[in-house]
Protein backbone atom coordinates (compact mmCIF):
# COMPACT_ATOMS: atom_id res chain seq x y z
CA UNK A 1 0.00 0.00 0.00
CA UNK A 2 2.97 2.35 1.04
CA UNK A 3 4.99 1.29 -2.52
CA UNK A 4 1.43 2.65 -4.08
CA UNK A 5 2.00 6.13 -2.47
CA UNK A 6 4.69 6.60 -3.92
CA UNK A 7 3.02 5.85 -7.34
CA UNK A 8 0.33 8.08 -6.62
CA UNK A 9 2.49 10.94 -5.25
CA UNK A 10 4.30 10.65 -8.60
CA UNK A 11 1.31 11.05 -11.02
CA UNK A 12 -0.15 13.59 -8.94
CA UNK A 13 3.40 15.41 -9.03
CA UNK A 14 2.73 15.35 -12.97
CA UNK A 15 -0.40 17.21 -12.84
CA UNK A 16 1.33 19.28 -10.66
CA UNK A 17 4.23 20.21 -12.76
CA UNK A 18 2.19 20.70 -15.65
CA UNK A 19 -0.26 23.20 -14.18
CA UNK A 20 2.90 24.61 -12.53
CA UNK A 21 3.99 25.37 -15.84
CA UNK A 22 1.09 26.39 -17.81
CA UNK A 23 -0.72 28.84 -15.14
CA UNK A 24 1.82 31.00 -14.21
CA UNK A 25 2.91 31.56 -18.32
CA UNK A 26 -0.67 32.30 -18.99
CA UNK A 27 -0.07 34.53 -15.94
CA UNK A 28 2.48 36.33 -17.38
CA UNK A 29 0.44 36.97 -20.98
CA UNK A 30 -2.48 38.81 -19.38
CA UNK A 31 -0.08 40.54 -16.52
CA UNK A 32 -2.72 38.83 -14.10
CA UNK A 33 -0.35 38.53 -10.70
CA UNK A 34 -3.60 35.89 -8.94
CA UNK A 35 -2.17 33.66 -11.83
CA UNK A 36 1.20 34.07 -11.54
CA UNK A 37 1.81 32.72 -7.91
CA UNK A 38 0.66 29.63 -8.57
CA UNK A 39 3.72 29.27 -9.61
CA UNK A 40 5.70 29.46 -6.07
CA UNK A 41 2.77 27.39 -4.14
CA UNK A 42 2.49 24.81 -7.42
CA UNK A 43 6.79 24.84 -6.77
CA UNK A 44 6.76 23.98 -3.37
CA UNK A 45 3.65 21.18 -4.09
CA UNK A 46 5.60 19.63 -6.49
CA UNK A 47 8.76 19.44 -4.29
CA UNK A 48 6.83 17.68 -1.24
CA UNK A 49 5.30 15.29 -3.86
CA UNK A 50 8.50 14.44 -5.25
CA UNK A 51 10.20 14.60 -2.20
CA UNK A 52 7.47 11.80 -0.17
CA UNK A 53 7.48 9.96 -3.62
CA UNK A 54 11.44 9.44 -3.04
CA UNK A 55 10.70 8.59 0.49
CA UNK A 56 8.75 6.10 -0.13
CA UNK A 57 10.78 4.80 -2.27
CA UNK A 58 13.91 4.89 0.32
CA UNK A 59 11.44 2.91 2.57
CA UNK A 60 11.02 -0.28 0.33
CA UNK A 61 14.66 -0.03 0.05
CA UNK A 62 15.46 0.32 3.51
CA UNK A 63 13.02 -2.08 4.93
CA UNK A 64 14.11 -5.18 1.40
CA UNK A 65 10.33 -5.26 0.28
CA UNK A 66 11.61 -7.57 -2.69
CA UNK A 67 8.02 -6.96 -3.89
CA UNK A 68 9.04 -4.09 -5.58
CA UNK A 69 10.99 -4.99 -8.71
CA UNK A 70 13.49 -2.42 -8.03
CA UNK A 71 14.46 -3.24 -4.60
CA UNK A 72 14.37 -6.98 -5.51
CA UNK A 73 17.11 -6.40 -7.92
CA UNK A 74 18.98 -3.77 -6.81
CA UNK A 75 19.33 -5.09 -2.91
CA UNK A 76 19.68 -7.89 -0.59
CA UNK A 77 18.59 -8.19 2.74
CA UNK A 78 21.70 -8.84 4.46
CA UNK A 79 23.38 -5.74 3.32
CA UNK A 80 24.58 -3.21 5.60
CA UNK A 81 22.39 -0.06 5.58
CA UNK A 82 24.52 2.83 3.77
CA UNK A 83 24.23 0.37 0.96
CA UNK A 84 20.63 -0.19 1.24
CA UNK A 85 20.53 3.24 1.61
CA UNK A 86 22.88 4.58 -1.54
CA UNK A 87 21.75 1.24 -3.78
CA UNK A 88 18.28 3.34 -3.52
CA UNK A 89 20.27 5.63 -6.59
CA UNK A 90 22.31 2.91 -7.62
CA UNK A 91 20.30 1.83 -11.11
CA UNK A 92 18.79 3.64 -13.09
CA UNK A 93 14.95 3.83 -11.62
CA UNK A 94 16.54 5.54 -8.67
CA UNK A 95 18.91 7.63 -10.48
CA UNK A 96 16.46 9.24 -12.37
CA UNK A 97 13.98 10.14 -9.44
CA UNK A 98 17.67 11.40 -7.71
CA UNK A 99 17.48 13.68 -10.45
CA UNK A 100 13.81 14.49 -10.29
CA UNK A 101 14.42 15.16 -6.58
CA UNK A 102 16.94 17.47 -7.24
CA UNK A 103 15.54 19.52 -9.72
CA UNK A 104 12.54 19.95 -8.11
CA UNK A 105 14.45 21.26 -4.62
CA UNK A 106 16.12 23.77 -6.88
CA UNK A 107 12.90 24.82 -8.21
CA UNK A 108 11.43 24.60 -4.33
CA UNK A 109 14.42 26.75 -3.60
CA UNK A 110 14.35 29.49 -6.13
CA UNK A 111 10.54 30.19 -5.22
CA UNK A 112 11.54 30.57 -1.78
CA UNK A 113 14.65 32.52 -2.17
CA UNK A 114 13.05 35.18 -5.25
CA UNK A 115 11.14 37.38 -3.25
CA UNK A 116 12.96 40.57 -4.25
CA UNK A 117 12.19 39.27 -8.06
CA UNK A 118 9.99 40.80 -10.39
CA UNK A 119 6.87 38.87 -10.61
CA UNK A 120 7.05 38.30 -13.92
CA UNK A 121 10.86 37.01 -14.17
CA UNK A 122 9.89 34.50 -11.01
CA UNK A 123 6.76 33.23 -12.67
CA UNK A 124 8.88 32.74 -15.86
CA UNK A 125 11.75 31.08 -14.34
CA UNK A 126 9.51 28.76 -12.42
CA UNK A 127 7.25 27.80 -15.52
CA UNK A 128 10.15 26.73 -17.35
CA UNK A 129 11.64 24.68 -14.07
CA UNK A 130 8.01 22.70 -13.90
CA UNK A 131 8.23 22.49 -17.72
CA UNK A 132 11.64 20.41 -17.54
CA UNK A 133 10.22 18.41 -14.41
CA UNK A 134 7.23 17.59 -16.30
CA UNK A 135 9.26 16.01 -18.71
CA UNK A 136 11.39 13.75 -16.73
CA UNK A 137 8.13 12.92 -14.65
CA UNK A 138 7.15 11.54 -18.15
CA UNK A 139 10.29 9.92 -18.60
CA UNK A 140 9.60 8.45 -15.42
CA UNK A 141 6.09 7.06 -15.49
CA UNK A 142 6.29 5.88 -18.39
CA UNK A 143 9.32 4.06 -18.73
CA UNK A 144 11.15 3.48 -15.40
CA UNK A 145 8.73 3.38 -13.10
CA UNK A 146 10.76 2.68 -9.69
CA UNK A 147 7.69 1.26 -7.57
CA UNK A 148 6.78 -1.54 -10.36
CA UNK A 149 5.73 -4.54 -8.43
CA UNK A 150 6.46 -8.67 -8.69
CA UNK A 151 4.86 -11.26 -7.93
CA UNK A 152 5.45 -13.82 -6.42
CA UNK A 153 7.46 -12.21 -3.95
CA UNK A 154 10.87 -13.33 -3.84
CA UNK A 155 12.08 -14.10 -0.85
CA UNK A 156 15.65 -12.29 -1.17
CA UNK A 157 17.12 -9.71 -3.45
CA UNK A 158 19.86 -10.26 -6.11
CA UNK A 159 22.03 -8.01 -4.28
CA UNK A 160 23.84 -4.32 -5.72
CA UNK A 161 26.69 -4.87 -7.89
CA UNK A 162 29.73 -5.46 -5.67
CA UNK A 163 31.40 -2.57 -7.39
CA UNK A 164 28.96 -0.18 -6.59
CA UNK A 165 28.85 -1.28 -3.01
CA UNK A 166 30.83 1.59 -1.65
CA UNK A 167 30.59 5.01 0.27
CA UNK A 168 31.13 6.64 -2.94
CA UNK A 169 28.23 6.00 -4.02
CA UNK A 170 26.21 7.49 -0.59
CA UNK A 171 28.06 10.89 -1.68
CA UNK A 172 29.24 11.08 -5.65
CA UNK A 173 25.73 10.45 -7.46
CA UNK A 174 23.97 13.51 -5.04
CA UNK A 175 26.49 15.76 -5.16
CA UNK A 176 27.17 15.36 -9.20
CA UNK A 177 23.47 15.81 -9.62
CA UNK A 178 23.10 18.97 -7.40
CA UNK A 179 25.91 20.18 -9.89
CA UNK A 180 24.47 19.46 -12.92
CA UNK A 181 21.19 19.77 -12.00
CA UNK A 182 21.57 22.57 -10.49
CA UNK A 183 22.54 24.43 -13.55
CA UNK A 184 18.92 24.12 -15.01
CA UNK A 185 18.32 27.59 -12.64
CA UNK A 186 20.40 29.37 -14.80
CA UNK A 187 18.89 27.88 -17.72
CA UNK A 188 15.40 28.72 -16.53
CA UNK A 189 16.76 32.47 -16.30
CA UNK A 190 17.74 32.69 -19.58
CA UNK A 191 15.00 30.99 -21.01
CA UNK A 192 12.62 33.61 -19.13
CA UNK A 193 14.57 37.09 -20.25
CA UNK A 194 14.38 35.51 -23.65
CA UNK A 195 10.91 35.01 -23.33
CA UNK A 196 10.34 38.64 -21.76
CA UNK A 197 12.79 40.17 -24.16
CA UNK A 198 14.43 42.16 -21.09
CA UNK A 199 17.72 41.15 -19.46
CA UNK A 200 20.08 43.64 -17.13
CA UNK A 201 23.02 43.74 -14.58
CA UNK A 202 20.33 42.63 -12.12
CA UNK A 203 19.14 39.32 -13.81
CA UNK A 204 23.44 38.36 -13.60
CA UNK A 205 23.33 39.59 -10.12
CA UNK A 206 20.59 37.28 -9.11
CA UNK A 207 21.44 34.06 -11.77
CA UNK A 208 25.63 34.07 -10.38
CA UNK A 209 24.67 32.94 -6.64
CA UNK A 210 22.94 29.85 -8.42
CA UNK A 211 25.44 29.31 -10.75
CA UNK A 212 28.17 29.63 -8.01
CA UNK A 213 26.19 26.86 -6.21
CA UNK A 214 25.67 24.71 -9.07
CA UNK A 215 29.71 24.40 -9.79
CA UNK A 216 30.32 24.17 -6.02
CA UNK A 217 28.38 21.00 -6.59
CA UNK A 218 29.73 19.56 -9.30
CA UNK A 219 33.08 20.37 -8.75
CA UNK A 220 32.82 18.87 -5.38
CA UNK A 221 31.31 15.73 -7.39
CA UNK A 222 33.60 15.24 -10.10
CA UNK A 223 36.85 15.48 -7.41
CA UNK A 224 34.59 12.77 -5.44
CA UNK A 225 34.17 10.49 -8.60
CA UNK A 226 37.58 10.95 -9.16
CA UNK A 227 39.17 9.62 -5.80
CA UNK A 228 36.44 6.83 -6.42
CA UNK A 229 37.98 5.82 -9.83
CA UNK A 230 41.30 6.13 -8.51
CA UNK A 231 41.14 3.65 -5.52
CA UNK A 232 38.78 1.62 -7.58
CA UNK A 233 41.05 -1.02 -9.70
CA UNK A 234 40.02 -0.83 -13.00
CA UNK A 235 37.91 2.25 -13.59
CA UNK A 236 41.24 4.03 -15.27
CA UNK A 237 42.35 6.20 -12.19
CA UNK A 238 41.66 9.79 -11.04
CA UNK A 239 41.09 10.49 -14.69
CA UNK A 240 40.54 8.39 -17.75
CA UNK A 241 38.65 10.73 -20.07
CA UNK A 242 36.42 7.86 -19.76
CA UNK A 243 32.78 9.49 -21.80
CA UNK A 244 30.98 9.32 -18.40
CA UNK A 245 33.46 11.87 -17.18
CA UNK A 246 33.51 13.78 -20.17
CA UNK A 247 29.66 14.04 -19.34
CA UNK A 248 30.11 15.68 -16.20
CA UNK A 249 33.18 17.31 -17.15
CA UNK A 250 31.75 19.48 -20.26
CA UNK A 251 29.13 21.16 -17.92
CA UNK A 252 31.52 21.86 -15.58
CA UNK A 253 33.99 23.67 -18.08
CA UNK A 254 30.84 25.90 -19.29
CA UNK A 255 29.60 26.25 -16.06
CA UNK A 256 33.00 27.89 -15.23
CA UNK A 257 33.01 30.03 -18.62
CA UNK A 258 29.40 31.16 -17.51
CA UNK A 259 30.61 31.74 -13.69
CA UNK A 260 33.23 34.39 -15.44
CA UNK A 261 30.73 36.10 -18.19
CA UNK A 262 27.87 36.82 -15.30
CA UNK A 263 30.52 38.59 -13.60
CA UNK A 264 31.62 40.52 -16.59
CA UNK A 265 27.51 41.11 -16.91
CA UNK A 266 26.85 41.73 -13.59
CA UNK A 267 29.83 44.94 -13.11
CA UNK A 268 29.82 45.64 -16.77
CA UNK A 269 26.50 44.96 -18.72
CA UNK A 270 28.99 43.65 -21.46
CA UNK A 271 28.40 40.22 -23.05
CA UNK A 272 24.56 39.73 -21.66
CA UNK A 273 23.82 37.69 -24.99
CA UNK A 274 27.00 35.60 -25.05
CA UNK A 275 26.07 35.49 -21.10
CA UNK A 276 22.21 33.55 -22.14
CA UNK A 277 23.75 31.52 -24.33
CA UNK A 278 26.12 29.82 -21.93
CA UNK A 279 23.35 29.45 -19.22
CA UNK A 280 21.66 27.45 -22.07
CA UNK A 281 24.78 25.64 -23.51
CA UNK A 282 25.69 24.52 -19.78
CA UNK A 283 22.20 22.58 -19.01
CA UNK A 284 21.97 21.54 -22.32
CA UNK A 285 25.28 19.68 -21.70
CA UNK A 286 23.93 18.63 -18.35
CA UNK A 287 21.01 16.82 -20.46
CA UNK A 288 22.98 15.64 -23.04
CA UNK A 289 25.24 14.01 -19.85
CA UNK A 290 22.02 12.74 -18.52
CA UNK A 291 21.45 11.16 -22.15
CA UNK A 292 25.11 9.74 -22.89
CA UNK A 293 24.69 7.64 -19.00
CA UNK A 294 21.59 6.75 -19.00
CA UNK A 295 21.47 5.31 -22.18
CA UNK A 296 24.34 3.41 -22.26
CA UNK A 297 24.97 4.50 -26.50
CA UNK A 298 28.78 4.97 -25.52
CA UNK A 299 30.70 2.29 -23.68
CA UNK A 300 32.08 3.47 -20.38
CA UNK A 301 34.38 1.48 -17.83
CA UNK A 302 32.20 2.79 -15.00
CA UNK A 303 29.14 0.23 -13.81
CA UNK A 304 26.27 1.79 -14.91
CA UNK A 305 22.62 0.06 -15.60
CA UNK A 306 21.66 1.07 -18.96
CA UNK A 307 18.79 0.53 -21.55
CA UNK A 308 19.05 1.32 -24.93
CA UNK A 309 14.96 1.78 -25.50
CA UNK A 310 15.06 4.59 -22.92
CA UNK A 311 17.49 6.35 -24.97
CA UNK A 312 15.27 7.40 -27.19
CA UNK A 313 13.04 9.04 -24.70
CA UNK A 314 15.29 11.18 -23.35
CA UNK A 315 17.12 11.74 -26.28
CA UNK A 316 13.56 13.11 -27.36
CA UNK A 317 13.58 15.47 -24.23
CA UNK A 318 17.36 16.95 -25.09
CA UNK A 319 16.35 17.89 -28.40
CA UNK A 320 12.97 19.56 -27.62
CA UNK A 321 15.01 21.55 -24.86
CA UNK A 322 18.08 22.30 -26.42
CA UNK A 323 16.09 22.87 -29.53
CA UNK A 324 13.61 24.89 -28.10
CA UNK A 325 16.16 27.19 -26.20
CA UNK A 326 18.12 27.51 -29.06
CA UNK A 327 15.14 28.22 -31.04
CA UNK A 328 13.86 30.89 -28.43
CA UNK A 329 17.43 32.39 -28.38
CA UNK A 330 17.85 32.73 -32.35
CA UNK A 331 14.32 34.72 -32.33
CA UNK A 332 14.95 36.69 -29.41
CA UNK A 333 18.76 37.13 -28.61
CA UNK A 334 18.59 39.94 -30.89
CA UNK A 335 15.92 42.30 -28.96
CA UNK A 336 18.35 42.26 -26.06
CA UNK A 337 20.59 45.56 -26.05
CA UNK A 338 24.28 45.18 -26.73
CA UNK A 339 26.21 46.04 -23.57
CA UNK A 340 29.30 48.30 -22.82
CA UNK A 341 32.48 49.20 -24.77
CA UNK A 342 35.64 47.84 -23.40
CA UNK A 343 38.96 48.15 -24.79
CA UNK A 344 40.39 44.37 -25.81
CA UNK A 345 43.54 44.51 -22.75
CA UNK A 346 40.78 44.78 -19.52
CA UNK A 347 39.48 42.79 -16.99
CA UNK A 348 36.41 42.40 -19.47
CA UNK A 349 38.92 41.45 -22.36
CA UNK A 350 40.60 38.34 -20.28
CA UNK A 351 37.53 37.50 -19.33
CA UNK A 352 36.11 37.14 -22.69
CA UNK A 353 39.71 35.13 -23.55
CA UNK A 354 39.10 32.57 -20.76
CA UNK A 355 35.64 32.70 -22.04
CA UNK A 356 37.06 31.69 -25.66
CA UNK A 357 39.26 29.27 -24.57
CA UNK A 358 37.34 27.28 -22.16
CA UNK A 359 33.75 26.85 -24.84
CA UNK A 360 36.62 26.05 -27.68
CA UNK A 361 38.24 23.45 -25.08
CA UNK A 362 34.68 22.32 -24.58
CA UNK A 363 33.84 21.63 -28.23
CA UNK A 364 37.34 19.65 -28.11
CA UNK A 365 36.01 17.33 -25.64
CA UNK A 366 32.32 17.22 -26.95
CA UNK A 367 34.25 16.25 -30.30
CA UNK A 368 36.79 13.63 -28.52
CA UNK A 369 33.00 11.94 -26.81
CA UNK A 370 30.80 11.95 -29.53
CA UNK A 371 33.22 10.82 -32.05
CA UNK A 372 33.13 7.22 -31.15
CA UNK A 373 29.53 7.28 -31.42
CA UNK A 374 28.90 9.15 -35.21
CA UNK A 375 31.71 6.64 -36.35
CA UNK A 376 30.43 3.51 -35.26
CA UNK A 377 27.27 4.97 -36.46
CA UNK A 378 28.74 5.66 -39.54
CA UNK A 379 30.84 2.63 -40.94
CA UNK A 380 30.05 0.32 -38.11
CA UNK A 381 34.32 0.63 -36.94
CA UNK A 382 34.14 0.47 -33.04
CA UNK A 383 37.04 2.77 -31.61
CA UNK A 384 38.22 4.45 -28.50
CA UNK A 385 39.27 7.79 -28.58
CA UNK A 386 41.34 7.99 -25.19
CA UNK A 387 44.08 9.93 -23.04
CA UNK A 388 46.48 10.44 -25.72
CA UNK A 389 43.79 12.68 -28.31
CA UNK A 390 42.54 14.46 -25.26
CA UNK A 391 46.06 15.35 -24.26
CA UNK A 392 47.07 16.37 -27.94
CA UNK A 393 43.78 18.85 -27.89
CA UNK A 394 42.58 19.63 -24.78
CA UNK A 395 46.06 19.72 -22.76
CA UNK A 396 47.16 22.32 -25.35
CA UNK A 397 44.42 24.26 -25.22
CA UNK A 398 44.76 24.72 -22.04
CA UNK A 399 48.42 26.60 -22.03
CA UNK A 400 47.08 29.56 -22.99
CA UNK A 401 44.82 30.01 -20.28
CA UNK A 402 47.04 28.95 -17.46
CA UNK A 403 49.23 31.21 -18.76
CA UNK A 404 47.14 34.08 -18.72
CA UNK A 405 45.22 33.19 -15.78
CA UNK A 406 47.92 35.00 -13.13
CA UNK A 407 47.80 38.30 -15.12
CA UNK A 408 43.99 38.19 -15.61
CA UNK A 409 42.97 39.68 -11.69
CA UNK A 410 45.60 42.58 -11.90
CA UNK A 411 43.93 44.11 -14.94
CA UNK A 412 41.47 46.81 -13.99
CA UNK A 413 37.98 47.23 -15.80
CA UNK A 414 37.21 48.85 -18.79
CA UNK A 415 40.44 49.75 -20.24
CA UNK A 416 44.34 47.93 -18.34
CA UNK A 417 47.23 49.72 -18.46
CA UNK B 1 40.36 51.76 -32.30
CA UNK B 2 36.14 52.20 -32.57
CA UNK B 3 33.64 49.58 -31.45
CA UNK B 4 33.69 47.64 -35.00
CA UNK B 5 37.52 47.37 -35.08
CA UNK B 6 37.76 46.04 -31.83
CA UNK B 7 34.80 43.43 -32.86
CA UNK B 8 36.62 42.74 -35.96
CA UNK B 9 39.93 42.20 -33.90
CA UNK B 10 37.88 40.19 -31.01
CA UNK B 11 36.32 37.54 -33.89
CA UNK B 12 39.59 37.28 -36.07
CA UNK B 13 41.73 36.18 -32.80
CA UNK B 14 38.15 34.08 -31.91
CA UNK B 15 38.22 32.60 -35.83
CA UNK B 16 42.09 31.84 -35.31
CA UNK B 17 42.02 30.40 -31.91
CA UNK B 18 38.98 28.01 -33.26
CA UNK B 19 40.86 27.01 -36.02
CA UNK B 20 43.43 25.57 -34.19
CA UNK B 21 41.36 24.04 -32.16
CA UNK B 22 39.95 22.14 -35.25
CA UNK B 23 43.70 21.12 -36.75
CA UNK B 24 44.54 19.94 -33.30
CA UNK B 25 41.39 17.98 -33.34
CA UNK B 26 41.71 16.47 -36.64
CA UNK B 27 45.35 16.04 -36.32
CA UNK B 28 44.88 14.09 -32.72
CA UNK B 29 42.24 11.93 -34.45
CA UNK B 30 43.97 10.79 -37.19
CA UNK B 31 46.89 9.69 -35.04
CA UNK B 32 45.48 8.31 -31.11
CA UNK B 33 42.32 6.94 -31.61
CA UNK B 34 42.65 3.00 -30.92
CA UNK B 35 40.76 0.13 -32.62
CA UNK B 36 38.45 -2.19 -30.93
CA UNK B 37 39.78 -5.82 -31.96
CA UNK B 38 38.37 -9.26 -31.28
CA UNK B 39 40.60 -12.38 -31.41
CA UNK B 40 38.87 -13.61 -34.32
CA UNK B 41 39.01 -9.98 -36.28
CA UNK B 42 43.06 -10.37 -35.59
CA UNK B 43 43.49 -13.02 -38.26
CA UNK B 44 41.87 -11.14 -41.38
CA UNK B 45 43.21 -7.73 -40.56
CA UNK B 46 46.95 -8.20 -38.50
CA UNK B 47 47.70 -5.45 -36.45
CA UNK B 48 50.95 -4.11 -37.01
CA UNK B 49 53.70 -4.27 -34.18
CA UNK B 50 53.34 -1.35 -32.20
CA UNK B 51 49.82 -0.36 -32.87
CA UNK B 52 47.86 0.73 -29.95
CA UNK B 53 44.70 -1.31 -29.76
CA UNK B 54 41.45 -2.32 -27.65
CA UNK B 55 41.66 -6.28 -27.59
CA UNK B 56 38.00 -7.60 -25.83
CA UNK B 57 36.57 -10.86 -25.02
CA UNK B 58 36.31 -13.46 -22.42
CA UNK B 59 38.75 -14.69 -20.33
CA UNK B 60 39.12 -18.66 -21.30
CA UNK B 61 38.88 -21.14 -18.35
CA UNK B 62 41.56 -22.12 -16.87
CA UNK B 63 44.03 -19.74 -18.79
CA UNK B 64 45.15 -17.29 -16.09
CA UNK B 65 48.51 -18.17 -15.36
CA UNK B 66 51.11 -16.40 -12.81
CA UNK B 67 54.81 -15.30 -13.47
CA UNK B 68 57.76 -13.89 -11.35
CA UNK B 69 57.28 -9.80 -10.64
CA UNK B 70 53.23 -9.98 -10.30
CA UNK B 71 53.44 -10.66 -14.51
CA UNK B 72 49.65 -12.47 -15.28
CA UNK B 73 49.06 -14.54 -18.29
CA UNK B 74 45.54 -14.87 -19.47
CA UNK B 75 44.14 -15.89 -22.65
CA UNK B 76 41.47 -13.99 -24.86
CA UNK B 77 38.79 -15.92 -26.68
CA UNK B 78 35.66 -14.94 -28.79
CA UNK B 79 35.20 -18.87 -29.47
CA UNK B 80 37.07 -18.70 -32.74
CA UNK B 81 40.23 -16.83 -31.96
CA UNK B 82 42.28 -16.57 -29.37
CA UNK B 83 45.20 -14.18 -27.97
CA UNK B 84 47.57 -14.78 -25.18
CA UNK B 85 47.86 -11.09 -23.42
CA UNK B 86 50.48 -10.54 -20.61
CA UNK B 87 50.15 -7.67 -18.20
CA UNK B 88 51.96 -6.59 -15.37
CA UNK B 89 50.15 -5.03 -12.54
CA UNK B 90 47.32 -6.08 -10.52
CA UNK B 91 44.04 -7.25 -11.78
CA UNK B 92 40.66 -5.60 -10.96
CA UNK B 93 38.54 -7.20 -8.46
CA UNK B 94 35.72 -8.16 -11.00
CA UNK B 95 38.42 -9.76 -13.30
CA UNK B 96 37.33 -13.72 -13.73
CA UNK B 97 37.62 -16.45 -16.06
CA UNK B 98 34.79 -17.21 -18.65
CA UNK B 99 34.01 -13.26 -17.68
CA UNK B 100 34.36 -10.62 -20.84
CA UNK B 101 37.32 -8.30 -20.62
CA UNK B 102 38.70 -4.92 -22.20
CA UNK B 103 42.45 -4.80 -22.64
CA UNK B 104 44.70 -1.80 -24.11
CA UNK B 105 48.16 -2.61 -25.59
CA UNK B 106 50.56 -3.42 -28.10
CA UNK B 107 51.95 -6.52 -29.71
CA UNK B 108 55.53 -6.79 -29.62
CA UNK B 109 58.10 -8.25 -32.71
CA UNK B 110 56.94 -11.93 -31.47
CA UNK B 111 53.60 -11.51 -31.93
CA UNK B 112 52.85 -11.51 -28.17
CA UNK B 113 50.25 -8.66 -26.63
CA UNK B 114 51.44 -7.04 -23.92
CA UNK B 115 48.50 -4.41 -21.91
CA UNK B 116 49.00 -2.15 -20.19
CA UNK B 117 45.80 -1.76 -19.06
CA UNK B 118 43.07 -4.25 -18.17
CA UNK B 119 39.61 -2.26 -17.73
CA UNK B 120 36.64 -3.38 -15.41
CA UNK B 121 34.25 -2.53 -18.21
CA UNK B 122 31.01 -4.48 -17.57
CA UNK B 123 27.54 -3.71 -17.01
CA UNK B 124 25.28 -5.64 -14.75
CA UNK B 125 25.87 -8.69 -16.45
CA UNK B 126 29.71 -8.61 -15.82
CA UNK B 127 30.14 -8.15 -20.05
CA UNK B 128 31.67 -5.26 -21.65
CA UNK B 129 29.07 -3.54 -24.10
CA UNK B 130 31.84 -4.11 -27.40
CA UNK B 131 32.69 -7.63 -26.24
CA UNK B 132 28.71 -8.47 -25.29
CA UNK B 133 27.21 -7.26 -28.91
CA UNK B 134 29.92 -9.08 -30.78
CA UNK B 135 29.13 -12.40 -29.02
CA UNK B 136 25.70 -11.85 -29.24
CA UNK B 137 25.98 -11.31 -33.17
CA UNK B 138 28.21 -14.41 -33.53
CA UNK B 139 25.98 -16.91 -31.08
CA UNK B 140 28.09 -17.34 -29.07
CA UNK B 141 26.64 -16.28 -26.00
CA UNK B 142 23.24 -14.90 -25.33
CA UNK B 143 23.33 -12.86 -22.59
CA UNK B 144 21.33 -13.40 -19.42
CA UNK B 145 17.52 -14.36 -20.15
CA UNK B 146 15.53 -11.68 -20.20
CA UNK B 147 14.07 -11.20 -17.34
CA UNK B 148 10.26 -11.19 -17.59
CA UNK B 149 7.94 -7.97 -16.85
Amino acid sequence: MTVELGLFALVLALAVAAITFVVPAVGVRRNSPQLMTVAVSGTLTLFALVALSFGVLIRSHLVSDFSVRNVWENSHSMMPLVYKFSGVWGNHEGSMMLWLLILTLFSALVAAFSRNLPNDLRANVLSVQALIATAFLLFIILTSNPFMRVFPVPGEGQDLNPILQDFGLAIHPPLLYLGYVGFSVCFSFAVAALISGRIDAAWALWVRPWALLAWLFLTAGIAMGSYWAYYELGWGGWWFWDPVENASFMPWLAGTALLHSALVMEKREALKIWTVLLSILTFSLSLLGTFLVRSGVLTSVHAFATDPTRGIFILTILALFVGGSLALFAWRAPLLRAGGLFSPISREGALVFNNLILTVATGTVLTGTLYPLVLETLTGDKISVGPPFFNMTFGVLMIPLLLAVPFGPMLSWKRGT
Amino acid sequence: MNRKQKRLAVIAGGVGFIAVAVLLVMFALSRSVSYFYMPSDLADKPVGEGTRIRLGGLVEEGSIRRAENSNVLFTVTDGSGTVEVRYAGILPDLFREGQGVVTEGRFDGNGAFHADTVLAKHDENYMPKEVADRLKEDGVWEGRPARDC
